[in-house]
This record gives structure tokens, sequence and C-alpha cells, in this order.
């Protein structure tokens, strides 16, 4: 292939995964914007952008229930949807290449576990950690700072040792989650059933508390996030193929780890406190994203940004249209997230990051699937019958390669 | 033994308890990262990522050291090139993942190449790859070496390829260097005995010392396992 022409599909290449990310950021937006007229208020579709943008402009508005809903409401959760589900998305793809592990979400450092504790020791121990904080900005206060000591723990953890193993660092995580869990356990055993309800619903995740005042604090986390490990995307590339040569490219793979950690739950902590526990955002967005674009984190991670703000968008649309009083959105996301994405697992994900897949010998699939020339791979038994193992994508239907290896035909 | 962690040792992945290692009178441990990673470069032993890009993209991470989070006109035609060296740039927009094992290597190796350092270190870098392609790249490498005037140290478990490549051969006993010298000078049938103990019988075979091994049961050896690591 000539340059040229390497050239031009590679940057073809780069123009779609652009394409896929402002496809994504144009469907997260249009679900924000549907919020502004959703929600158990009774207004028009019209009449509620119509009250929006009168507002926006300046214009007076009549109806004043009106003009709070839509503007007061609406508008910043819309906003605050947008935002939160970006900050989750690009989080949860960071972390799951700096720690190598698909698994790993934001919360993955316990964030949740001390954010719910923090919440727990305002409302029924009354305790304050940041004094000069009132009324439900202190237990917000509380939430932020218990939220980053499983991190700053993990930090410390790594510290005292050599290497940066990311599997010791989800472990000591795990450990401190469940330390901070029965903490929160203890403190509702002992507080009233009201107090004890209220603690609960925090720790459920829902958009309804956000407000033009909490907003900005969102909104510069989440900027604040993008751009911070924007600036780590082809050390974290280097990092997720192989530890070694991260070192021997002058990466320091411990220090890139734990700036991701702490940029990554200073970002959740900060979500976390004004909306509880979204889960599931994180986690699947960069997913979603790796079967469009491959995993480099260069376009990766903004992408990861742009689904998360769009499966946010679009689950807390349905949640607060789904019952007369709205659902806690993090109860959709999980709902309707966990099937579909078992769906695009099954169907979808072993091509993104799997090695090969089995297929038996004779079977329908088999010959569909088995790869034209060059079944390197080898052959493998699998229960009593020879298989070829194969590799998506690069195999073409009903062609088979002279040299695997054939169960015999019964009938021959 | 000991081979990969030599190397690491060189590319300072690992600090030596004792000993220096010294890059043109320098002490590695005193050149900065990515200024080190200039001077030289590290081919992994390959392995499948849960994470994978396209090849040109996994080529291109070579560039890091270079460009760090830019990527240049520059950079895509040196990608290109290394490509086209390992013959694989028919497969640039495949994902890596797609690819075979001893395809994995070249892209590797390919990565290795794009850092254009001046020292390339090898980790077996022909272990997946047939024998037609093993020569194609200890063939390829060796051109290099003497064309670009690179240094390439490269952990080779074949003998044969290493003999008749290799301008310089190191031969690593219990961790410690046994021989070092020509593929004359090292592979002798003293020293092949000495290390593996393995009889054989040397021929010179277009002017490179070739080795014929020889199964001798009475020499005792038990083989319990097999793999040399």
């Amino acid at each position: 292939m000539s340059f040229e022409g390497f050239e031009e599909s590679y940057r073809r290449r780069i123009r779609r995964k652009r394409l896929v990310i402002a496809i994504m950021l144009v469907l997260a937006a249009v679900a924000a914007l549907l919020e502004i007229a959703l929600g158990p208020y009774e207004i028009g579709f019209g009449e509620a952008y119509r009250v929006f943008f009168d507002h926006l402009t300046g214009v007076p508005i009549d109806n004043a229930t009106d003009e709070y809903v839509v503007w007061e409401k609406n508008a910043p959760r819309g906003l605050a949807v947008f935002f939160v589900g970006a900050g989750l998305g690009i989080c949860g793809a960071a972390m799951q290449s700096a720690l190598r592990n698909p698994l790993a979400d934001p919360y993955m450092t316990g964030i949740s576990s001390g954010a719910n504790f923090g919440i727990a020791l305002a409302s029924v121990a009354g305790v304050v950690i940041l004094p000069f904080l009132t009324g439900s900005m202190g237990s917000i206060g509380n939430a932020f700072v218990l939220s980053l000591i499983p991190a700053a723990v993990i930090m410390l953890a790594s510290g005292f040792r050599s290497s940066s193993n990311p599997t010791t660092m989800i472990l000591v995580g795990i450990a401190v989650m469940y330390v901070f869990s029965s903490f929160t356990t203890m403190l509702n055993l002992a507080a009233s059933s009201e107090t004890f309800a209220s603690v609960y619903m925090w720790g459920l995740g829902t958009l309804g508390s956000v407000s033009w005042d909490t907003l900005p604090y969102l909104i510069c986390a989440t900027l604040a996030g993008v751009a911070l490990l924007s600036m780590l995307s082809a050390r974290l590339n280097i990092l997720s193929c192989d530890e070694n040569l991260a070192v021997s490219s002058g990466i320091r793979p411990k220090t890139v780890r734990l700036v991701t950690i702490a940029v990554v739950s200073l970002v959740t902590a900060t979500l976390v406190c004004f909306t509880g526990t979204i889960g599931f955002v994180g986690l699947v967005a960069p997913h979603v994203m790796r079967i469009f674009i491959d995993s480099d984190n260069r376009y990766l991670l903004p992408a990861s940004a742009a689904c998360g703000a769009f499966v946010l968008a679009a689950a807390d649309c349905l949640a607060v249209e789904i019952t007369a009083t709205g659902l806690p959105v993090g109860v959709i996301t999980s709902i309707i997230g966990g099937p579909l994405f078992i769906y695009i697992l099954v169907t979808q994900h072993r091509k993104v990051w799997n090695r090969g897949r089995y297929h038996e010998i004779g079977s329908r699939r088999h010959h569909v699937r088995i790869r034209r020339r060059g079944c390197s791979e080898g052959c493998d038994v699998l229960g009593g019958i020879p298989s070829v193992r194969v590799c998506p994508r690069t195999q073409r239907r009903g062609e088979v390669h002279a040299n695997t290896l054939h169960r015999p035909h019964p009938d021959a | 033994m000991g081979k990969s962690t030599l190397i690491h040792c060189i590319d300072r992945i690992l600090t030596p308890r004792s000993g220096s290692v010294r890059v043109d009178g320098r002490d590695v441990s005193e050149i900065p990262g990515r200024e080190l990673a200039k001077i030289m470069g590290y081919v992994p032993c390959s392995s499948g990522t849960s994470f994978p890009m396209s090849v040109a993209d996994t080529v291109m991470m070579g560039r890091y050291p270079h460009s760090g989070n830019r990527r240049t006109e520059e950079d895509l035609r040196i990608v290109h090139s290394t490509l086209c060296l390992m013959s694989i740039d028919d497969l640039a927009l495949r994902s890596f993942n797609e690819l075979s094992a001893g395809q994995h290597q070249k892209v590797m190796l390919a990565r290795g190449l794009a850092q254009e350092s001046r020292i390339l270190l090898l980790d077996e870098p022909t272990a997946n790859l047939d024998i037609r392609h093993q020569m194609g790249v200890a063939h390829l490498l060796r051109d290099l070496a003497h064309s670009r005037g690179m240094i390439v140290l490269m952990i080779c478990h074949d003998l044969n390829i290493a003999s008749r490549y290799s301008d310089r051969i190191i031969l690593l006993s219990e961790g410690t260097v046994h021989s070092d010298g020509t593929p004359e000078e090292v592979l002798t049938e003293a020293n092949i005995r000495d290390v593996y103990g393995i009889g054989c019988e040397i021929v010179t075979f277009e002017g490179r010392p070739h080795i014929m091994l020889m199964d001798n049961p009475e020499d005792g050896l038990q083989v319990v396992g097999s793999g040399t690591d």
C-alpha cells in the first residue's frame, strides 16, 4: 500500500471516530433538551420550550409556576444530566485503561461507600467534617471528603510497594468499601426510620435535587476531568498494552495510575455528592464505544464522555416520565442497561476484547465462521471434538481452509 | 536463565541490585525516561490485550517518546514505512486482537522500529513465528543493524538462527555470562554440553556454525519438564 493510500484510509478511520463522537454528542444534547419538557408537572411540549426561550431572551412570562418548573427545575436538570453522564463516562474509560481491567468503573475505588458513610454521618450522628458548611452543604461536604478516603488509602497502600499492581489496587478499594459499608450500617441501625429513609434515598442516585446553585460544581468537575484525562491518553494507551513497554517508553506506570485515580476520584466524588450513586453509566459507556471505535484512548475518552451523557440523559427522560413521582435514574440505567449490555456482550463484544473464539467443527456456525486462510490459532479439542480456534471478522462465509481439521461427515 | 531480566535491567524496567548499565558512558538510571526511550527501544514478548487498538495505532505507540499526545504527518510516515518493512501494511487498520500470534509479534516489532532508537532490545521476537518468518525477521533485523548502524540485542532460543544472523552471541548460563564472542567462538561442542548438557556436532554451513543435536541417553540427562525459561 502506498503512503497516500495508507494516509487516506487512516484519516478516514479518524474521521469516522470523530463522526461517532459528534453523533453521540448530538444525541446526548437532544435527550438533555427533551428533559426541559418532561416530568410530572403537566406542561405542553411547545409550551415548555416557549417558556424556556422566553426566559432565556428576557421576555416576561405570565405563569410563574410554568417558569419555575421549566427554568428552575428542568433546565438545570437537563444540563446536569449531560455533564454528570459525560463525567462518569470518561472516568470509567480512564479507570479501565489505567487499571487494565474491563470491569473497572468510576466507583471502583469505593467512592460511593465513602459518600454514603459521609451522608449517614451527617444525618444520623450530626457530625459535619467541614464545619464552615451549613445545612445540606454540610452533608455534601461530608460525602465529598469521605468519598476520597478510599482512594487515598489505595494510593497510600500502593505507595508502600515498589510496583503498582492494578489487582492490588482494586482489592484494596474493595476492602475499604466493605469497611465503610459496615460503618454506614452501624450508623443506620441507630437511626430513626425517617433519617434512615433519607440516607437510603440519597444513595439511590437521582438528578432531581440539582439546581442552578449546584450545577457549576458538576460542570467544572466534568470539564476538569475531560481536560486532565485527555492529557493522559497516549500514556494510557501504552499502559493498557503492556506495563514493561510503558516503562521503556519513558512512562511511570505507578504515577500515571495514581494520577488517574486521583483525577477520577475527585471528579466522581464531586458528582456523587450532588447526585448519589448512579451506577452502570461509567461501566457501559466505554464498552459500547469500544465497539464503534476501538480502544485508542485519544478518541475513546471523549467518545465515552459523549456516550455517558447520552445514556444518562436517555435514562433520565424515562425516569421522570415512567411514574407520576419519577424513579431514581440509577434504577433505570441498571434495569434497561443491564440486559442491553448483556445483549451487546453476547452479540458484539467478543470481537472487541477477546482474542479468538471456538466453534465446533461441523456445527452450522463453524461452516459460516471459519477463517478463509491461515488458521494459525491452531486446533483444539473441546468436549472430545476437534475444534478450530478462529479469529473473528476475518472469516468469510462458507470458505474453509484446506488445513483445518474436519470431523468426517457421517455419510462419508 | 535470566535473559529477560538482563534485558529489563538494560532498559531500566528493573533496577539492578549491583552494577550499572552504561550507554555512551552515561548511566541509564541518570537518563530521563523519554530521552532514554529515544536511545533504547524494547519489544516485549507479545500478548493479546484487553483493549485492542488498530495495528496502525499500536505501531503509533512507538512514536510516544518523540511526539507525546500529538500525531504528526511524520509519525504517520514512519508508521507506514515500518509497517511496509514488516510487510504488514495490508493489516494497518485491522484490530490488533484479530491477528494471529505471529502477526502480533510483527506488529510489536514494527512498534519497536517506529521508536527509531539506536538500540533495540528484543525479548524472543521470533517465538511465535514459523521458520520462514523467523528467518525473515532475523534477516531484517541484521540488515537494519548493519544499514542503520543500530545495536540489536535479541533473546533467541534457536541457536542456528542466532548463529546465522548475529555478529556476536552471549551465552547465558545460570544467571551469568558463560561465553561471549562471535558465533564461531561461542557455539562449540564444549559450550553446548556445558550449558545445555546435550551432546552435539558443529557443522559449518554457508560460513556459519550450525548445531546438529545428538540424542545421547548415556548422558543420564533426565527430562523432567519442557521449557527452558
